[in-house]
């Protein structure tokens, strides 16, 4: 009876452990590090955290990469503040950007602002680098994983008959 | 095929967050205000309680207390309830815009039980400037009372003069007394030598040159104080004239001394209003700083710098306010010298972003009962500069009785009445200019005095001043905010100074006759009782002189009669030799 009612809670902390193929781990680093490069109050990121947890992809190893990388991107500021202020300068985005600040929502995503701007083109750019490194490193080590895992299952290399 | 393993997860914790949210956003926007509210007023905001309902779009905050940063247990203002409609379309953009509010139970520089002061908050100075004016007065009151205090007796010509003929008459008196002593001394001994030589001729035939070279040093020394009593006699009269010549001496002596520069109408105004009006300046002054501070955040449009990187405003953007207030309906109360009053009003357009908006932040105020006022307040922070306008009518004001002055000095008691007062004051950028006029018709004024001018000037000196029936006063406020000057006239001030100086300067003059004729009189007396003295003396040395000089005549005769010249005696020797040879 109890357990009926303690199933939810499981199931919730159940997602932080559970989809974790390659492709799952790597997809939430590289979300994670969009979302942490972003200073936080906007509703970009706001968007990605929740597209974070509507996909498919491992919580836990997304939101240990967001606490990480938000810890570091003040360190990161004047990189994408050179960006934001160059995207910003740029004659067509920046026409870009003022008619969509017309438009209700727009303005909480605070694509004014150079930082902001900046964290997404460059969070953009590591996006699918960041993906395809993680997604290599955990395929060898899940094939590592599997090798260790049979050896330690038939010691004899099946070889005893 | 609804894969609900994975989906009922999502959505609870999405419902989680929501939930959460809700409920942790009314105490999220509670101490966006205490902590927003107290660092734009720099004292303590007090919150009860804050209700966000997301749906209906209204944010309600009830029992708002914002302490006065000037004043440690007394509020700025506070409120019952604040309710804000807020209009979502705005919010979609990033904008804070209440369409109406509804501020009600308010209650303006109402007293707090716990100190509104922040612990790091440092305490300011805005009074110097208005008690420097009170001093002013206070030092003319104080140096009347020093110079109708003051003892100029020992100052007095006449005085010192007759303290001097007191000292040196008696000396000179003594000196020819023992003169006279000494000569009638002599003349014993000169008596005693020419009746010694009288009985024996012979045997003293060596000492009658001496004696009679001491007659006539006697004789000589007998002129000689004769003389000096003539001489003396002659300074009885330089004596009297001195005497005259200290008299007027201390006449110019005593107006110079009692002398007082009447007080201006001006310095007794700011004695007698300045610390009632000082109050209620400071008050207002502050009230005006405080808009400063609420409406003033940003004053021009340049690219502000956030905390991290910076938002570019984008050209052809509509900039509207961050936050703005369209309409704010005000009810509130309060009271005026105890009794109570209600006052109704609405706020316009208040925002901290002036700039971005296209009019002025507005305040109309009525009040009812005790106080009856109409107030308007124009905010302008469109421009560089500043421009703040702040029209304020009371048309009457019951006034309990009030004390003008300090009692321990000068003060002047108006009996309860009621006031109007008409206040239009404009501030551009640090610039204060305006006046403020204030009228008391059918006035009762009794005047009080400390005890130390009481014993001087009585009330029937300013008994005039009940004729006064009416007051008038207008308070000129120029200089900056932040040294702010002003200038106060009214009609009470001067008659009051007019009634205060006549009244000192008859006691001046009274104090001024009674020294004269003290001094005066001393003269007079000191000048007879030399004259008496002197003919008294006078008379007896001279008797005692001639008497000297008569036995001298005498005794002179007598040793020129009874003894014979030397040559007779030689003569007579030698005829006694003669018959013995």
């Amino acid at each position: 009876m109890v357990l009926r009612y303690i199933q939810p809670l499981r199931n919730i902390l159940r997602i932080f452990s559970y989809e974790n193929s390659p492709r799952q781990l790597a997809l939430a680093i590289a979300l994670g590090t969009m979302i942490g490069l972003l200073p936080k109050g906007n509703l970009i990121a706001v968007g990605l955290t929740i597209l974070l947890f509507a996909v498919r992809v491992n919580l836990g190893a997304g939101l240990s990469v967001i606490f990480l990388v938000s810890c570091l991107s003040p360190y990161l500021d004047p990189l994408t503040h050179g960006l934001g202020v160059r995207v910003l300068s740029h004659p067509v985005l920046h026409r870009f950007l003022a008619q969509s600040y017309e438009f209700p929502i727009v303005p909480w995503t605070a694509l004014n602002n150079s930082v902001v701007i900046g964290a997404l083109l460059l969070g953009i750019a590591l996006f699918y680098p960041i993906y395809h490194l993680s997604e290599s490193l955990f395929r060898f080590l899940a094939r590592r994983r599997a090798a260790t895992r049979t050896a330690t299952a038939d010691p004899m290399g099946g070889r005893g008959a | 095929m609804i894969r609900w393993k994975y989906v009922v997860p999502r959505l609870l914790g999405i419902a989680a967050i929501v939930g959460f949210v809700c409920i942790a956003l009314g105490p999220l926007t509670r101490l966006l205000l205490v902590f927003g509210g107290q660092a734009a007023t720099g004292a303590r905001v007090d919150v009860q309680h804050v209700e966000v309902d997301l749906l209906k779009s209204q944010v309600t905050v009830s029992g708002l207390q914002v302490a006065d940063p000037n004043r440690e247990h007394q509020n700025l203002f506070e409120a019952d309830r604040i309710e804000l409609d807020i209009d979502t379309q705005s919010a979609f953009r990033k904008k804070f815009v209440v369409h109406e509010g509804r501020l009600t139970g308010l209650h303006i520089q109402s007293g707090r039980t716990e100190s509104g002061a922040l612990t790091d908050a440092a305490g300011g100075d805005s009074g110097s400037v208005f008690s420097a004016a009170k001093d002013r007065s206070e030092q003319w009151i104080d140096s009347t009372v020093d110079m109708l205090e003051q003892d100029v007796w020992d100052e007095l010509q006449t005085v010192q003069l007759s303290q001097e003929l007191r000292q040196r008459w008696p000396l000179e008196y003594d000196r020819l007394r023992q003169r006279a002593k000494r000569i009638e001394v002599q003349g014993h001994q000169l008596k005693n030598a020419v009746e010694r030589i009288s009985e024996r001729p012979l045997d003293n035939l060596q000492a009658i040159p001496p004696t009679l070279g001491r007659i006539d040093g006697l004789h000589a020394e007998i002129v000689d104080a004769e003389k000096e009593l003539q001489r003396l006699s002659a300074q009885i009269e330089l004596d009297q004239s001195a005497m005259i010549q200290a008299k007027q001496h201390d006449e110019v002596f005593l107006r110079e001394k009692l002398h007082l520069n009447a007080l201006d109408a001006e310095s007794l105004n700011e004695y007698l209003l300045g610390p009632v009006w000082a109050n209620r300046l400071r008050t207002t002054l502050a009230w005006v700083e405080y808009s400063r501070q609420i409406t003033s955040a940003s004053t021009s449009e340049e690219i502000p710098v956030d905390e991290r990187g910076i938002s570019v405003i984008f050209p052809g953007y509509h900039a509207s306010p961050d936050f703005l207030i369209r309409r704010l309906l005000l009810e509130g109360g309060g009271t005026a010298n105890g009794n109570p009053f209600a006052f109704s009003g609405e706020m316009k357009h208040l925002t901290h972003q002036s700039q971005r908006h296209d009019a002025p932040t507005s305040l109309h105020l009525e009040a009812t009962g005790a106080l009856r006022l109409t107030a308007d307040v124009t905010l302008d922070r469109r421009h560089a500069v500043p421009q703040d306008r702040f029209l304020i009518d009371i048309p009457a004001m019951d006034q309990s009785e009030q004390i003008l002055g300090n009692p321990q000095k000068i003060a002047m008691r108006i009996a309860p009445g009621s006031v109007s007062i008409r206040a239009d004051l404009r501030a551009e950028g640090d610039e204060l200019d305006g006046q403020i006029v204030i009228e008391q018709a059918n006035l009762s004024i009794e005047p009080s005095l400390g005890a130390e001018y009481a014993r001087y000037l009585t009330g029937d000196r300013l008994g005039r001043l009940r004729e006064i029936d009416r007051f008038q006063a207008r308070v000129f406020l120029v200089g900056s905010l932040r040294q702010p000057r002003w200038r106060l006239e009214s009609n009470l001030g001067e008659q009051i100074a007019e009634a205060v100086n006549a009244a000192v300067r008859d006691e001046l003059a009274a104090r001024q006759q009674q020294w004269m004729d003290r001094g005066k009189q001393e003269a007079d007396r000191e000048i007879a009782r030399i004259q008496d003295q002197f003919v008294r003396e006078n008379r007896e040395l001279l008797e005692a002189l001639e008497i000297g000089d008569a036995q001298l005549d005498v005794l002179r005769q007598q040793l020129q009669v009874g003894i014979d010249s030397p040559q007779e005696i030689i003569g007579r020797g030698r005829q006694l030799l003669d018959m013995f040879q």
